[in-house]
């Protein structure tokens, strides 16, 4: 009796372990050769490139305070992850989009991150260009504050 | 340099913390798993009293902290308190072990150390991923720079503007959300002079060892070593912790605050255990001071104590239990309360709250359905529990007679904060499959350590075969032992 429930123990604690392990080193293995690739890549990650997109707007802008936002249309979570990723860089400055909140359009300085056009819509009423970054970031001017 | 600077800024708080935090708990000193529950358990209570201590200095200051304040600030608070807990702190008596009653399997001494040395090398395997991880993300998934990092930049770069990381215009990014996370990198920032990337990096593999280290450390304490160390294989090969634990998301965090709470709860078993009571609040507290679930946990807790309070014949001394609790609870909460109340605007649970149409969502079945649905889909696909549950037939169920009250008021607080999660999801304003896709796998996450410990506690306990010289046959080993078998053994 008691060798049958020690088997049974044996056995039961095997399987949890070898099943861990078994889930665990194929995640390890992918982890690994996914770090094995990057070293080789001269690029950074996403987020490091489109802070640096920012290196220079950021000079010309306040150091804290609102300003608004202003982006040509993409589909809805490219959108989100655009405005995101610029808050997130240009923090601690407030970053409003004016197409999402209409108390962007309150504010005179505006931060233009355009992808792929300049938009010729709504998005674009009142605000005039003061100087073009380059990689599609623009300072505007709301010509109406 | 940045390393050396991030190393002390945990330093006084981690070293305040292991140093504070066994004059509060039972039981003995000198075995593994107790220096392993005090390092793990010390560690981040120190860490979350830090960001407490930053929050207070930043409210009190018109203009930011200077890190020259910070530093002498925090030397001054920690080193007084490590002081007091070395000069004053007296550990409690060694507590008897619950009753044996329960069924329980003796492997050999080498079964430990096999099982120990696996172990390490999964630690090392999973620092490792931790590292690929986030190397490959430095900034950390979208929650963490969207949401974590960028208040922490907001406390941090703000100067005299930090509130404006609590302006209404920011509703899309949660300024409501508590700030222990955002707190605790802003603080290391600070240490540092500068908002280095690897930070909050090195902040989120912490709390997710740590996870694992009071995970292992407490069942070792309650149930001997090689249960322990199971249980932190389980969590350590679990993918889905791993990877949420280097994202830089508060899940792995509020998690560890959760076990943290149960496990110290679940040490609290003699009355006399005020200390650990109030131990158990701060960590509840700083659950609630890192995620907004907190409050659903300590409602939980709240709903189980007052059952027992019904139901328990000396009821004052269930309500100074309580008390006891909440007095520890009470620092991390009236910081939330401050940030609640006087510097965020309300959330969007709060704001996009209709009762008409709750209750019409509460009355649709598909929506338990796909609840249901997502949440099976997660458990056995992400978390494994079909493993678990196959570990359970083999070892069968077993809990000791004096524990039998509190391993069912832990499995009763686990599953009610189970059931509000999912109670939530029902009514959720949102779209479901959205809501579901984009946070339910962190919500399990979070309870996953502490079902871990509420599934070790109940299954049938192996402990190691040590000799008795005495009666000449197998004895249990007990990681409360001033001696571990092993050791009595001559290492065998």
């Amino acid at each position: 009796m008691q060798s049958a429930a020690g088997y049974r123990i044996c056995a039961g604690i095997l399987f949890l372990v070898l099943t861990s392990v078994y889930f665990f080193l194929p995640f390890f293995r992918a982890e690994w050769n996914s770090f094995d690739r990057r070293k080789d890549l001269p690029v950074a990650d996403q987020m490091t490139l489109y802070e640096a997109r920012y290196d220079e707007v950021r000079k010309h802008l306040p150091s804290h305070g609102v300003i608004g936002y202003v982006s040509d249309p993409k589909d809805h979570n490219e959108d989100r992850l655009a405005w995101a990723f610029t808050q997130y860089s240009l923090s601690p400055l407030l970053v409003i989009d004016r197409s999402v909140n209409p108390k962007g359009l309150d504010y005179p300085i505006v931060i233009g991150n355009f992808h792929r056009a300049i938009p010729g819509d709504d998005r674009m009423r009142g605000l005039s260009f003061v100087r073009d970054f380059g990689n599609g970031v623009f300072l505007l001017r709301n010509a109406a504050k | 340099m940045t390393l050396l600077l991030s190393f002390l800024s945990f330093l006084l708080p981690v070293a305040a913390g292991t140093l504070l935090v066994p004059p509060f708990l039972p039981g003995g000193k000198g075995t593994a798993a107790d220096r392993g529950f005090r390092i793990s358990l010390g560690a981040g209570i120190g860490l979350g009293a830090g960001s407490l201590v930053y929050f207070f200095l930043l409210s009190c200051s018109a203009a930011g902290i200077s890190a020259t304040r910070l530093v002498l600030c925090e030397a001054v608070l920690f080193s007084s308190l490590a002081y007091l807990a070395v000069r004053y702190g007296k550990g409690t008596s060694l507590e008897a072990s619950p009753e044996r009653d329960a069924k329980e399997f003796t492997t050999p001494g080498w079964a430990l150390w096999a099982l120990a040395a696996l172990f390490l090398f999964l630690a090392a395997g999973v620092i490792l991923a931790e590292v690929f991880l986030s190397f490959d993300r430095p900034h950390g998934g979208w929650d963490a720079w969207a949401i974590w990092n960028l208040r922490a930049r907001f406390l941090f770069r703000g100067g005299e503007y930090w509130k404006d990381a609590f302006s209404p215009l920011l509703a899309e990014i949660h300024p409501d959300y508590p700030l222990l996370l955002p707190g605790l990198v802003a603080r290391g920032w600070t240490y540092l002079g500068k908002d280095a990337v690897s930070f909050p990096a090195v902040v989120a593999v912490f709390y997710t060892l740590s996870t694992i280290g009071v995970l292992t450390s407490s069942l070792a304490l309650l149930r001997g070593s090689f249960q322990g160390i199971l249980a932190g294989v389980a969590l350590a090969c679990t993918p889905i912790f791993l990877r949420h634990g280097a994202s830089q998301y508060a899940d792995v965090p509020f998690g560890y605050y959760m076990l943290a709470t149960f496990s110290l709860l679940h040490l609290a078993t003699s009355p006399e255990n005020r200390r650990v009571l109030a131990l158990a609040g701060f960590t509840a507290g700083l659950a609630c001071w890192t995620k907004n679930e907190g409050v659903i946990l300590l409602g939980a807790l709240g709903a189980v104590w007052f059952v027992r309070v019904l139901v328990s014949s000396p009821r004052e001394l269930e309500i100074r239990r309580a008390g006891w609790f909440v007095l520890g609870a009470l620092p991390p909460l009236l910081a939330l309360a401050y940030l609640k109340f006087g510097l965020a605007p309300p959330g969007d649970m709060t704001t996009e709250f209709e009762v008409a149409a709750v209750l019409k969502r509460a009355a649709e079945p598909a929506r338990y359905l796909e609840v249901g649905e997502a949440v099976i889909r997660e458990a056995i696909f992400q978390l494994h529990l079909p493993l678990l549950a196959g570990y359970l037939l083999f070892m069968g169920v077993s809990i000791r007679k004096g524990e039998r009250g509190a391993v069912l008021r832990l499995w009763t607080s686990l599953s009610l904060v189970f059931a509000a999660y999912f109670f939530v999801y029902v009514i959720t304003s949102k779209p479901l499959a959205w809501h579901l896709g984009t946070s339910l796998s962190r919500l399990m996450t979070q309870l996953f350590p502490s079902l871990l410990f509420s599934f070790f506690l109940t299954a049938t306990t192996v402990t190691v075969r040590a000799a008795d010289p005495r009666r000449g046959m197998a004895a249990p080993d007990s990681g409360r032992r001033k001696k571990s078998p092993m050791k009595r053994r001559g290492g065998g």
